[in-house]
């Protein structure tokens, strides 16, 4: 049995962050999601700090794109998550889901 | 989008942070975005925050960890000991040897001696169970450093104000008073009665003296 990997809130954060239909999450727009979604800062070596992590633990792959001028001639990297990663991301939301139960009953609401 | 190029400075921090294509990307990245129209400022505060995750990233493998935290055991273990010395000779310094028997004294100093046990051995079996990233070992060792340190800062401070007391205290011709006041140690310890009841004053310094 696959020991489970738990996930800290930014990795987790980062994970959902990059799951984007047009696969064309990169360091900055997955530090722009989460700073419109979260209310948050994070800085970008934090973010690929956290990306780093989630490829270590097959989360998320990666690939290099091509150079271009307006970044000084440095390639981006994009980042997918895998299945194993939308799996975890999934695991993760139901299992707020039922933990957040509680909050109902004291008078919150999950939004 | 302006092409405004960021300090060379920074842009060669930021190559020191990494290695490989993640830095690169990283580097594009804070260009792309200073150019974009971010402000300087950002900019210095994205290569500080690359630099403080590059360097925990160092300090926290296992060899530097384990470096690190051997030496701060040690230290913590050094100042805790220095410590218990340093209140134990206070003591001797400003109370008498009855009076170090009473049991406040006591019961302080047993309660010092075991507060700096207790952090040293806890701090020592956190390392032991996860010398990496022992957040709690860390915390009591910082704690018994501080302890640590207070301790040996209150004892000098101790000493020091003892010390102007005594000065104050002595009047002109001081050596001529303490002249005395060794020859009254010297006259009580053999036992000897005293014949001047104008000596008390000397004998009262005497025993300062004679204590210290």
């Amino acid at each position: 049995m696959r020991k489970r990997e738990y996930l800290g809130q930014l990795e987790l954060m980062v994970l959902l962050a990059a799951i984007r239909p047009a696969k064309d999450a990169y360091g900055v727009l997955i530090s722009r999601e989460i700073a419109e979604k979260s209310g948050r800062e994070v800085a970008l070596a934090s973010v690929y700090a956290a990306l780093e992590r989630l490829e270590k633990k097959g989360l998320v792959m990666s690939t290099l794109g091509e150079p271009t001028a307006e970044r000084g001639g440095k390639a981006r990297t994009y980042f997918e998550p895998t299945a194993l990663g939308l799996k975890e991301a999934r695991d993760a939301q139901e299992t707020l889901l039922r933990l957040s139960s509680g909050l109902t009953h004291m008078g919150g609401e999950i939004a | 989008m302006s092409d405004r190029t960021p300090p060379t400075i920074a842009l060669w921090l930021l190559q020191q942070c990494g290695s490989g294509y993640r830095a690169e990307s990283l580097a594009g990245d804070l260009i792309e975005e200073y150019r974009r129209g971010r402000s300087l400022s950002w900019l210095w505060l994205q290569v500080a925050a690359a630099v403080r995750v590059a360097l925990m990233r160092f300090l926290w493998t296992p060899r530097w960890s384990g470096v690190l935290g051997a030496s701060f055991r040690l230290a913590a273990e050094v100042s805790a000991v220095l410590a218990l010395v340093e209140i134990v000779q206070q003591n001797r310094r400003t109370l008498a040897a009855d009076e170090m028997m009473h049991l406040w004294v006591i019961v302080i100093a047993a309660a010092l001696i075991n507060l700096a046990s207790i952090g040293v051995l806890a701090s020592t079996r956190a390392f032991r169970r996860k010398p990496a990233h022992s957040f709690a070992g860390a915390l009591m060792l910082a704690l018994t450093l501080a302890f640590g340190v207070v301790s040996l800062g209150v004892g000098e401070l101790t000493r020091a104000d003892t010390a102007r007391g005594s000065a104050a205290s002595d009047p002109p011709g001081t050596d001529t008073a303490r002249l005395d006041a060794s020859a009254q140690c010297s006259a009580n310890q053999s036992g000897r009665p005293q014949s001047n009841p104008s000596q008390s004053g000397a004998s009262q310094r005497g025993d300062r003296h004679c204590r210290n």
